[in-house]
């Protein structure tokens, strides 16, 4: 690892980017390679069901795709898709609530769990525990959830969710603080259980 | 302060987001508190659980293919559409997008004008001080008539605040505008000269700024090269079976060593606005104060459970990749 070693790899993520702004659907096709499964991975986190995971995944890609002339240096590539999916996330949201006056029916993946008929064997505990915190994660605010699953399961900082969010690197911790609260208030039945 | 303001900082402590500073600060209160001591605990083994959790969801494997067939059909919808004959100003607008920033645009326009105005009617202004200054002059030279080489201090831009007392030298008798202008001719043909030299320090300064930036890179580049190291090292710690405890002295001298580097450079990298250096000597920092406070020879608890953020946080493949 050097100096050099960095300088290429940011250098060879300019030059695809500059590619697939310049319309080479084969670097899109790379960036589409190294960013899907984080993206994929947000949305379920945020939304609960595969099948939406998989379609707003490719939502975000086409989004992107239409507007990555306006991705500027600056911006780092993963959380501006970060942006876009969270975007999509929320408008699900919204048509949810439209639709079905409830932001959180379509989470029918975690409200199905109601951890009366949890995994008897020991080796499905950590299937079962995933099962539990997917519960409690439906259960957060949207706002709050977001910031949960970008700094609790996705490691991101405080810095690249305040690019994603908008909102200040104080408010962020605020909130970040309540939802580790709210959740392990949830959690604590079966963590009483498991014990 | 209580151990209830500490519960936030606690929670930044985890999380790795807090200064050097501050962290030992939270790190003394744990060590002297059990009740914080235990929430620490709690929240790390929390941490661990929540991270688990997204391991085993992936994305179908056709997920990219299906992507390719979208983006195909997308680009021949674009291309079967009709196209729309432009004229020069909508072609023009649609491609700076004025329809949509007009009201900015506007704005800008008015700015612009209010200030080249305001800097019209400055420089209006100096040049009717300057016509005024001009009479003093020579009416300052007339009190002085028959006698010459008047020597002004060196900025004739203000010979304009020069009294006849401060002029110093007066021997040969020329008339006094020509002695006026003669100076004011001076002063022109020097100033460039002045600005040749400020521009030629500006560059000396820029390469010796860029020397100290390259060197700083080299220096980043080096440091967390050694950190990626320590670390490695750190996971393959020797354990000692007979006694249940590690022995990374080793890992601790170079821990102790290596933070003081990485505080220095991360200020550094701060001051330069380099986010990519900043933020990586940032998230190794934490770990290497860690690793420097252990013990000699710690117990398999201390040592697993660091070795666990690390693997967490994905550090090392984090530095391989820088």
């Amino acid at each position: 690892m050097t100096c050099h070693a960095s300088e290429d790899l940011k250098n060879s993520q300019d030059f695809i980017i500059a590619k697939a702004q310049s319309g080479d659907k084969e670097a899109f096709g790379l960036i589409f390679e190294y960013h899907h499964r984080f993206i994929y991975k947000f949305i379920y986190a945020m939304l609960g069901k595969h099948e939406l995971a998989e379609e707003l995944t490719q939502e975000t890609f086409l989004g992107a795709y239409r507007g990555i002339n306006s991705l500027r240096g600056e911006a780092a590539l993963k959380t501006w898709l970060c942006g876009i999916a969270k975007n999509l996330v929320y408008k699900s949201y919204r048509s949810n609530v439209k639709e079905n006056g409830k932001s959180d029916d379509e989470l029918d993946t975690l409200n199905s769990f109601d951890g009366k008929n949890l995994l008897p064997d020991e080796e499905f505990l950590n299937k079962e525990l995933n099962q539990v915190i997917a519960v409690a994660l439906g259960k957060l605010h949207e706002d709050r959830r977001l910031i949960f699953v970008l700094k609790e399961m996705q490691s991101l900082s405080y810095k690249e969710i305040s690019e994603i969010t908008g909102s200040a690197i104080p408010k962020l911790k605020t909130d970040l603080f309540r939802a580790k609260i709210e959740m392990r208030a949830m959690l604590r039945p079966y963590m009483e259980t498991r014990k | 302060m209580s151990c209830e303001k500490y519960a936030q900082l606690i929670n930044d402590l985890v999380e790795g987001e807090l200064d050097l500073q501050t962290a030992g600060r939270v790190d003394l209160h744990i060590f002297a508190c059990e009740s914080c001591e235990a929430e620490l605990e709690m929240l790390r083994s929390e941490k661990e659980n929540y991270a688990h959790f997204l391991f085993e969801i992936e994305p179908p494997s056709d997920l990219s293919t299906q992507f390719q067939a979208k983006l195909e059909s997308f680009d021949q919808a674009k291309s079967v559409l009709p196209e729309v004959s432009y004229g020069f100003y909508d072609r023009f607008s649609n491609f700076f997008g004025i329809r949509f920033f007009q009201p900015i645009l506007a704005g800008a326009a008015v700015l612009f004008v209010l200030g080249f105005g305001y800097f019209w009617l400055r420089n209006l202004e100096k040049d009717s001080e300057q016509s005024k200054v001009l009479p003093s002059i020579n009416s300052a030279n007339k009190a002085f008539e028959g006698k010459s080489e008047i020597i002004f201090p060196p900025e004739t831009a203000k010979a304009k605040i020069v009294s006849p007392k401060k002029i110093t030298k007066v021997s040969i008798t020329k008339s006094e505008p020509i002695i006026a202008q003669q100076k004011a001719n001076e002063a022109s043909v020097k100033k460039p000269f002045v600005r040749k030299n400020k521009l030629q320090n500006l560059k000396i300064e820029t390469a010796i700024n860029l020397n100290e930036f390259q060197d700083f890179q080299i220096k980043t580049a080096t440091q967390l090269e050694k950190v990626e190291m320590l670390f490695r090292s750190f996971r393959n710690a020797r354990f000692i079976e007979e006694r249940e405890e590690y022995d990374i002295a080793y890992e601790k001298q170079q821990a102790e060593r290596l933070l003081e580097s990485n505080i220095r450079l991360r200020r550094q990298s701060e001051n330069y606005g380099t986010i990519l250096e900043n933020e990586m000597l940032g998230k190794v920092e934490p770990y290497l104060l860690e690793i420097s406070n252990l013990d000699a020879n710690p117990t398999q608890e201390e040592v697993l459970e660091i070795k666990q953020r690390i693997k967490n946080q994905n550090l090392i493949a984090g530095l391989q990749g820088f």
